[in-house]
């Protein structure tokens, strides 16, 4: 398994790379100044001249050729892992990260969890009755699931439980260590809609799956042996059913800071999908530059989760 | 003409975007509602709660509709009583600044602060986030919220009319001992946030910081102070000014953030990068919790020299939250809900909001212009029929109506209506005629395969009206060169001096001082016009206006810059003034705007 893993890891290394020259040349490549951008029409009535703007450049690091400043770039994120300071509020990227990380892994940590949990359950019992009322409405819900936009739901849900019912807090972020009932009170709808997608797309691919693994003969063996319906289901269904949902759950964790991007700004959590939206409003790179390295790591890193967990539930797959 | 009227068709079939995710939410929500029926038992009894829910509401609604039209009514009568008040302001305004000055301390020995109830808590629903923004240090700022005038106090306040408030000033009173030597009486007693006292020294000290380039981002007050040559303090209460000129902006430029007093003390012990998220001024809240992007926690200052005629400390409430909620349609939801008391309301939502009976609203006419910004030496706008042509050629009434419901004016000078010297121009090209429009084309004596111009929004909030403008001027054969939002940030700004290459269409205002706008919109070296270049006559006439303190006289010569710009019709060109809407619940209190059109929340307070 090491081996195995050791293997992945180092296939991670020409991503990485690739992925960092995209990022930079991409961002900084992007029309307009960036310098220009934050300081030149703030400054109302005045002017910078051609020395100003190059000590502006020289304090955020924009000085020199787009090759010199690639490589200081990797030089700083590799041995300090130093992104540079935020254009916008003159801080160090990672401190700007680091203080909004919380509020994501929160978001699209219990997301995911949702997503998996309820997409499981419903795609289990849909595939377990094919054709009911109940597999009817769990593939109507995929489909309104997959098909809805975010932000439509998002505001619906919005004026249904907070205006109308005056249920739930209409936005706004509590920490879940410092008050769980408020916070959960304030993640509720934007956990939900954020999971929808996953719950959907996990629940269509569970049912096919189960649908398919139930027609083998192992099964029909193990019901022939005398093994209960649940014992079949659990430890021989299920299990064998996913592989295809735990790939689905591996690319999952890219869709859920998508999503995120949005409904953090809809419901005024100050995550790092909502740091990326500002930044990319500001022109602020150098944020959204760490921010796509951060969720590259991250993606990556569940793609080797993914590789392993296959490994797990197939032995014969960690030897290919 | 009928069949170009892009505005009666939209106006006919126009369905607003609340009402369509209302009415969308509640079908998705059904729908979910009858998917979870599918799911679950037979014998599920919770599947009712959507379609009662949206059964209760509609009843709510109509059981409603009489009662918002007249709120309605009575909204419009507010808005009518409030620019009649505005006109009798204006014309208060034309006193000299020793009028001012004594009719103040007339009015503070017959005027007593009315007792209003203190307590509670308030929730302002704001769309930014201020101190993480760019910070609340006066002398590096670049934002603009009432949360300044909640913490700072200025060396001079201006009511929201424009006229002195010696009440809410630092300075209890100030003398114009000639053109150019103002000398100020400074408040005894006053203490700011960390204890220390305020006296000349500490006003001194501010003001050479607001004007200090070398600071980091500092200086931001360099040109407008530009006009104060020394400043002596005379003993600790006693503060002069040598004016290079005579300066009557001076006394509105000193209730902005370049004029509000901050601790030295605290200054001098505080890394500057700290200073940005610590402000501590004399203002009647003080900072308790700041979270970035999130909320700012203000709670009273006990020692405020303001007081109430209570003998309390001037703050009502025992806390004022400013929470962050950066979208327009939850911002208005969460009023709706009473998740937050009071906000101003983004123009997408102004109309669901004066129709709910729970909410009451002040406006403020003419805040902000959407207008066309010419670059009136790029061909063929170096054309001043082409320019007339394609004014006339934008239908504002339409677009007032579309985007606005009818809920702002059709600009008719570049001063807006909201400005004190705002004198409407005949010559100015309000109405919309395609035909007249043709007409100055082809009396322009450009030829037809150069009739194009590069334009652009300034950002996506203008792009509505981007797209609006576009489509008329395409109608009349003018073709468009779209331009970038990235474009607009560099280009047009960066050759100053030089001429840029693009016309936006952008929002702006005029900020309650004639003076800042008109030098930015029209003098050559002004960041906001585009096409630069000397327009002699109006270089002088606003050094001219702003080098009398004859408040009269000023209005009569910025009545002839309005004039000679309706006729050469260069540079900022609005099609409408739009309206801010204060909106809170019922039972708050004290809402109301600064000069600058932005939110006052000294006096905010729950009713009883």
């Amino acid at each position: 398994m090491s081996k195995f893993i050791l293997a992945r890891l180092i296939q991670v290394v020409p991503v990485l790379i690739l992925v960092s020259i995209l990022t930079f040349a991409g961002l900084e490549l992007v029309p307009g100044d960036p310098v220009l951008a934050v300081i030149g029409p703030a400054q109302e009535g005045t002017q910078l001249d051609a020395a100003d703007i190059e000590r502006i450049k020289e304090q955020f690091g924009l000085h020199g050729s787009l090759p010199q400043r690639y490589v200081r770039y990797v030089e700083q994120v590799v041995l300090h892992f130093d992104f540079g300071t935020s254009l916008q509020s003159q801080e160090p990227v990672t401190k700007v990260i680091a203080d909004r990380l919380p509020v994501s892994l929160w978001l699209n940590g219990l997301a995911l969890g949702l997503s998996v949990v309820l997409g499981l359950t419903l795609g289990l019992l849909a595939g377990v009755r094919p054709g009911t009322r109940g597999d009817l409405g769990v593939t109507f819900l995929a489909v309104i699931g997959v098909a809805a936009p975010s932000f439509w739901l998002a505001i619906g849900l919005i004026i249904l439980f907070s205006v109308e019912l005056g249920w739930l807090p209409t936005s706004g972020w509590v920490d879940p260590l410092t008050d769980p009932w408020e916070a959960a009170k304030h993640l509720a709808m934007p956990v939900f809609v954020l999971s929808l997608g996953g719950v959907a797309v996990i629940a269509r691919q569970t049912r096919s799956s189960v649908l398919e693994i139930r027609r083998q003969d192992y099964i029909v063996t193990a019901r022939a042996k005398g093994l209960t319906a649940g014992a079949v289901l659990f430890r021989h269904v299920l299990k064998n059913s996913m592989l295809p949902v735990v790939t689905i759950m591996g690319l999952q964790i890219a869709a859920l800071f998508g999503g995120s991007v949005i409904l953090e700004r809809l419901f005024a959590l100050p995550g790092l999908g909502r740091l990326a939206f500002d930044a990319t409003l500001e022109h602020d790179f150098k944020i959204l530059q760490g921010i796509v390295f951060l969720v590259t790591i991250a993606v990556v890193t569940a793609n080797l989760v993914t590789d392993i967990v296959y490994g797990l539930l197939d032995p014969r797959i960690r030897y290919q | 003409m009928n069949e170009r009227n892009y505005w009666t068709k939209l106006g006919r079939r126009k369905i607003s975007r609340r009402t369509l995710l209302r009415a969308s939410a509640r079908a998705g929500v059904g729908a979910a509602g009858l998917v979870l029926v599918g799911c679950g038992d037979d014998d599920d009894d919770d599947s009712g709660q959507p379609a009662a829910a949206q059964a209760q509401q509609q009843q709510q609604q109509q059981q409603q509709a009489p009662a918002a039209q007249q709120q309605q009514a009575q909204q419009e009568q507010q808005a009518e009583q409030a620019a009649r008040q505005a006109e009798q302001q204006q014309q208060g305004q034309q006193q000299t600044a020793q009028q001012q000055q004594q009719q103040q301390q007339q009015a503070q020995a017959v005027q007593a602060a009315p007792i209003v109830p203190r307590g509670g808590i308030v929730k302002y629903g704001a769309e930014n986030e201020m101190i993480g923004q760019s910070g609340m240090d006066p002398s590096t700022s670049l934002t603009q919220s009432g949360l300044w005038r909640a913490l700072y106090d200025p060396l001079i306040a201006t009511r929201a009319d424009g006229v002195v408030d010696l009440d809410a000033s630092l300075a209890e009173a100030f003398e114009a001992v000639d053109d150019t030597t103002i000398v100020f009486t400074l408040r005894e007693g006053v203490k700011f946030h960390d204890g220390t006292e305020f006296n000349a020294e500490a006003a001194k000290f501010n003001l050479d910081r607001a004007v200090d380039t070398s600071i980091p981002a500092g200086g931001v007050y360099a040109a407008a102070f530009s006009v104060i040559e020394s400043k002596d303090v005379i003993d600790s209460r006693t503060l002069s000014f040598n004016l290079a000129r005579p300066n009557a902006a001076l006394l509105t430029n000193l209730q902005e953030r370049g004029g509000m007093m901050t601790s030295p003390t605290h200054v001098e012990a505080t890394a500057l990068e700290d200073l940005r998220v610590q402000p501590v001024g004399t203002g009647p809240y003080q900072l308790q919790s700041w979270e970035n992007d999130q909320s700012t926690v203000l709670v009273p200052f006990q020692d405020s020299w303001q007081r109430r005629e209570d003998g309390g400390p001037y703050a009502l409430l025992d806390e004022f939250q400013y929470v962050v909620i950066p979208d327009a349609v939850v911002r208005a939801a969460a009023i709706e809900a009473g998740d937050v008391d009071t906000f101003v309301a983004p123009d997408s939502q102004v109309g669901l909001l004066l129709d709910n009976d729970d909410l009451t609203s002040v406006v403020r006419k003419g805040s902000l212009h959407l207008s066309w910004w010419v670059n009136h030496e790029l061909y063929p706008a170096n054309n001043v029929d082409f320019r007339r042509a394609l004014m006339h050629a934008w239908d504002k009434e339409g677009a007032k109506e579309v985007f606005y419901e009818g809920r702002a004016d059709v600009g008719t000078a570049i001063l807006s209506s909201g400005s004190w010297a705002h004198a409407p121009q005949e010559n100015f090209p309000t109405e919309f005629n395609m035909d007249k429009a043709e007409e100055l084309l082809v009396q322009s004596g450009i030829p037809e395969e150069d009739w194009e111009i590069p334009i652009t929004a300034a950002w996506a909030g203008a792009e509505p009206m981007f797209q609006a403008v576009a489509g008329s001027w395409e109608q009349l054969g003018v073709r468009i060169i779209p331009a970038t939002y990235e474009e607009v940030q560099t280009r047009p700004w960066t050759n100053r001096g030089q001429v840029g290459d693009l016309h936006i269409i952008s929002q702006g205002g005029d900020r309650g001082e004639p003076d800042t706008f008109l030098q930015l919109a029209l003098t050559e070296k002004g960041t906001w016009n585009l096409g630069g270049g000397p327009v002699p006559e109006v270089e002088g006439l606003v050094q001219d206006a702003v080098s009398t303190y004859d408040t009269e006289e000023r209005r009569r010569i910025y009545a002839e810059i309005q004039e000679i710009q309706a006729d050469l019709l260069y540079s900022i060109l609005p099609g409408l003034y739009t309206h801010r809407y204060f909106v809170s619940r019922n039972d708050i209190g004290g809402a109301q705007f600064d000069l600058n059109g932005f939110e006052w929340f000294k006096e905010l307070h729950r009713i009883a």
